[in-house]
């Protein structure tokens, strides 16, 4: 059983193969991140079924990154909302379709603009936090007295710490959906007299299954991709304080792309599917 | 209360609002899309569904009723569709129902429209099949368009070469429209004719006469009973009257029917067209009652200067 | 002073069995090895204080102990048991039985004093009532006199109550053996005593035995009862502080300059 496998190294000295010492060793680097991030999420695949199970900490991190994040969430999808219908009204006006304002704008909010803005928002706040929290466990070996503790440190913290974000995002998303829908909704309201109830028709009477599913789906993988990016860089910090700066950095780099990048594969597979 | 409660208070609330959320979304769009009300199945098949889809509305009487479930290709020129429809419907679905294939405005979706059956057919039950009408394909109906201008063009064709000959040949029929100098001629010939007539009423008064003055012996009748060659001569003259007052009749009666044919126009004109006869018995018989109107007055020459007439022209002449 | 020191050297005996057996243990990150053919041996009720220069690798000995880093050769025997071998749960079952106090002290920053101490229970103190905890983690901080200090968050702490409460954290299991890394690092003279103290205390009140890593010869001198110098990742020297401040070595002598 590993117990910290960022730092085990092998038993006996290995020469290495010819065709690894003849990689540049720029590229060999990244193949031994990529081997790195494989293992910790076999790990994490691995752990996340084993008992014991830190409810409670399961818990505690989703009142932190869920509940803790609906503001910023909720200001931004409102925004967004706000501003995407005020600024796709001129273009429908010119094609004198403006009845279909809250058709389209919904069906955007749906299907793209609130699960990325949401996803990107939480990769900035909630990536950030946790690459700096565990970061700053790492360095000041926090996980190590965990360890110690007899508490199995992966679990309690990287394993609660994904579930969190894996459940969390997604209820974001939906929330952010509703908020951005309400601002669109007011934008809407501004510039000609509807009701809410007609709006929210609209908006419904154009959205399909096909629409609103592969959307939510894609956002469990946004969460997860945050949670584990940032429990990652956080989880394998260099030491010192500069090390810590650099996990919340790239945790909020990498999880960003991952979400752009996780967004393109979701688009791809669902036009495999012929919208499942 | 405890720190700790409070934020499970806290979470709880966010998720459970996540959750509704959610689940309200879900209810939204499926509510769109039929999936949580009752509903049966209807089939139809069609050569062509023209891109109809899975999740296509089905349509009666412009409403919304159910959507497509499955389409599926029976054999090379059959598709089976089924739809989910609203069980409602049941009550409303006859079995001589029609399913058409249409479009959701000019670019929009395909759909599946009901018509409404009548109402001495059952109605339908679940799993039944529809008749489908071959759907308004805009496609063909723009072929059908196609051929019907082409149609209209050799028309108009036609027409033109018809009137153009009308013109150039100048034909009885442009003749009888334009010329002025036939209608002249007409009017002036039934003018004769009645001139004609009056004569020969006249003429037959007075023969009238002579006979009756005969009869009552005075005069002449002696001597008209007695010469048989006079007696000849005067039958003679009588029948060569009769015989031109007939004929004069037949034409004046022959030119009644072409007149009345002309006036009521119709099957006539066309006979015009392409018939020449009739105009040559026309001016045949305008010649003809011609000839005998210019017979009449000689004819009553000839009787004046009879003998056995003269006294009593004389005493007609000197009774005016 | 040079009494504690005689008095333990000469009563060599009366500790008890071995506790710790170390032989020929190897570490090495990449090619630096760290530990080479370490060896040292620490029995019942005795403190042994590490010396060695920063960065030398006496953090890694203590950390292979209780199982945080794989060593590559050698034995490593706690309680009789080689560390390298156990499984999860017996190493676990082991760590129950030592007690560890950081060199940053290490209190979990997002909980509150009550949590930090709380936290080694949630595992092996399972079966505890909640008076018992409560009264367990109230004797603990009275031991460092921080009973005050209970509601508070390690970021309203100073460094010298950190390190207390990463003692009294450390304490709460009541373990056999201590291991202290590098525990009055940073800390000024007056406190940097009053851990030392603390720690003999401990020592007397629970009965355990240490392993203590330190450069700070104040504290050596307090709280040792044989000290072992590493140098390049083997047992240089071994002795008691006398001992080894009369040894005739420049390498060690450079530990004991400034006295």
């Amino acid at each position: 059983m590993e117990n910290n496998p960022a730092e085990t190294t092998p038993a006996k000295k290995q020469s290495e193969p010819i065709w690894v010492s003849v990689l540049p060793e720029e590229f060999r680097d990244f193949l031994n991140e990529v081997g790195e991030i494989v293992r910790f999420v076999m790990r994490f695949f691995r752990e996340v079924f084993m008992p014991p199970y830190e409810l409670k900490e399961i818990f505690h991190q989703s009142y932190e990154i869920g509940y803790r994040s609906l503001p910023l969430v909720a200001l931004t999808a409102f925004i967004i909302g706000l501003v995407l219908t005020l600024q796709s009204r001129p273009t429908l006006a010119r094609f004198g379709a403006e009845s279909w304002l809250p058709a389209m704008v919904g069906i955007s909010i749906i299907r793209e603009i609130g699960p990325v803005i949401v996803a990107l928002v939480c990769a900035g706040k909630i990536g950030s936090s946790i690459g700096a929290e565990l970061g700053s466990m790492k360095v000041t070996e926090q996980i190590d007295a965990m360890e110690v503790s007899g508490t199995n440190p992966f679990k309690y913290i990287v394993v609660s710490r994904i579930i969190s974000t894996t459940f969390m995002i997604p209820i974001l998303v939906i929330m952010g959906d509703a908020v951005a829908l309400i601002g669109s909704f007011i934008a809407v309201k501004l510039t000609s007299a509807i009701s809410i109830t007609l709006f929210f028709n609209q908006v419904f009477e154009s959205t399909d299954f096909s629409d609103f599913i592969p959307a939510f789906v894609k956002t469990f993988f946004f969460g997860f991709a945050i949670g584990l990016v940032g429990c990652y860089k956080g989880y394998n910090s260099k030491k010192g304080t500069e090390g810590v700066g650099e996990s919340a950095n790239s945790s909020v780099v990498i999880a960003s792309l991952l979400v752009f990048i996780i967004d393109l594969i979701a688009v791809q597979i669902t036009q495999f599917f012929g919208y499942l | 209360m405890n720190i700790e409660t409070i934020k499970n208070i806290r979470l709880g609330f966010f998720v459970l609002t996540g959750t509704a959320l959610l689940i309200l979304a879900l209810y939204f769009i499926g509510s769109n899309s039929n999936l949580f009300s009752k509903t049966f199945k209807l089939y139809a098949k069609f050569e062509t569904v023209n891109g109809l889809k899975k999740g296509n509305n089905v349509r009666y009487g412009g409403i919304d009723v159910g959507i497509i479930k499955n389409i599926e290709i029976v054999n090379d020129t059959t598709i089976r569709v089924e739809m989910s429809v609203e069980a409602d419907l049941k009550k409303v679905i006859r079995n001589n129902s029609a399913a058409t294939i249409g479009t959701d405005g000019l670019m929009g979706n395909k759909l599946i429209n009901i018509s409404a059956g009548t109402a001495e057919a059952g109605l339908i039950k679940d799993g039944e099949e529809l008749e489908s009408l071959a759907s308004l394909n805009t496609d063909e109906m723009l072929r059908t368009l196609d051929k019907t201008n082409r149609n209209i063009l050799v028309i108009s064709a036609n027409l033109r070469d018809i009137t153009q000959k009308i013109t150039d040949s100048r034909g009885t029929l442009y003749t009888v429209l334009m010329d002025t100098t036939i209608a002249e001629g007409l009017r002036h010939t039934l003018g004769n004719i009645d001139v004609v007539s009056n004569n020969i009423l006249q003429i037959s008064d007075d023969i009238n006469d002579v006979v009756s003055e005969a009869k009552n012996g005075k005069g002449l009748l002696g001597t008209l009973v007695k010469d048989t060659v006079m007696a000849e001569d005067l039958s003679k003259a009588v029948k060569e009257v009769r015989t031109a007052g007939e004929q004069i009749n037949t034409s004046a009666g022959e030119l009644k029917v072409i007149l009345e044919k002309v006036n009521n126009g119709g099957g006539t004109l066309s006979t015009l067209i392409n018939d020449t006869t009739s105009a040559n018995s026309l001016k045949r018989s305008l010649i003809n009652i011609d000839a005998s109107a210019k017979k009449l007055p000689d004819l009553m020459e000839a009787l004046k200067h009879n003998f056995l007439f003269k006294g009593y022209f004389k005493k007609q002449e000197k009774k005016k | 002073m040079e009494t504690i020191s005689r008095t333990n050297t000469e009563a060599l005996p009366k500790y008890g069995e071995s506790i710790i057996e170390i032989s020929s243990l190897c570490k090495s990150f990449g090619d630096n090895y760290v530990l080479n053919q370490f060896n040292l041996t620490v029995r019942r009720g005795e403190n042994v204080v590490v010396l060695g220069k920063s960065g030398c690798g006496k953090s890694v000995l203590i950390k292979c102990v209780v199982g945080l880093l794989k060593y590559e050769e050698g034995s490593l025997q706690v309680f009789g048991k080689e560390i390298n071998s156990l499984k999860q749960k017996e190493l676990d079952e082991m760590r129950a039985r030592i007690g560890f106090v950081f060199q940053s002290s290490a209190l979990y920053d997002s909980m509150t004093v009550r949590q930090n101490l709380e936290f080694a229970l949630r595992r092996h103190g399972k079966g505890k009532t909640k008076q018992e905890v409560d009264q367990l983690v109230e004797e603990m901080l009275d031991n460092v006199s921080l009973a005050n200090a209970i509601n508070l968050m390690p970021s309203e702490l100073s460094g010298g109550m950190r390190k207390r409460i990463g003692l009294a954290r450390s304490l709460i299991l009541k373990p056999e053996l201590m291991l202290y890394d590098e525990p009055t690092t940073g800390l000024d003279p007056i406190t940097a005593e009053e851990i030392s103290n603390m720690m003999l205390a401990m020592q007397h009140k629970y009965n355990t035995s240490s392993i203590i890593i330190s450069h700070d010869m104040h504290c050596a001198r307090l709280t040792a009862n044989r000290l072992a110098v590493m140098i390049d990742g083997i047992n240089y020297a071994e002795g008691t502080f006398e001992e080894l401040s009369k040894m005739n070595d420049p390498k060690v002598n450079a530990f004991f300059k400034k006295q």
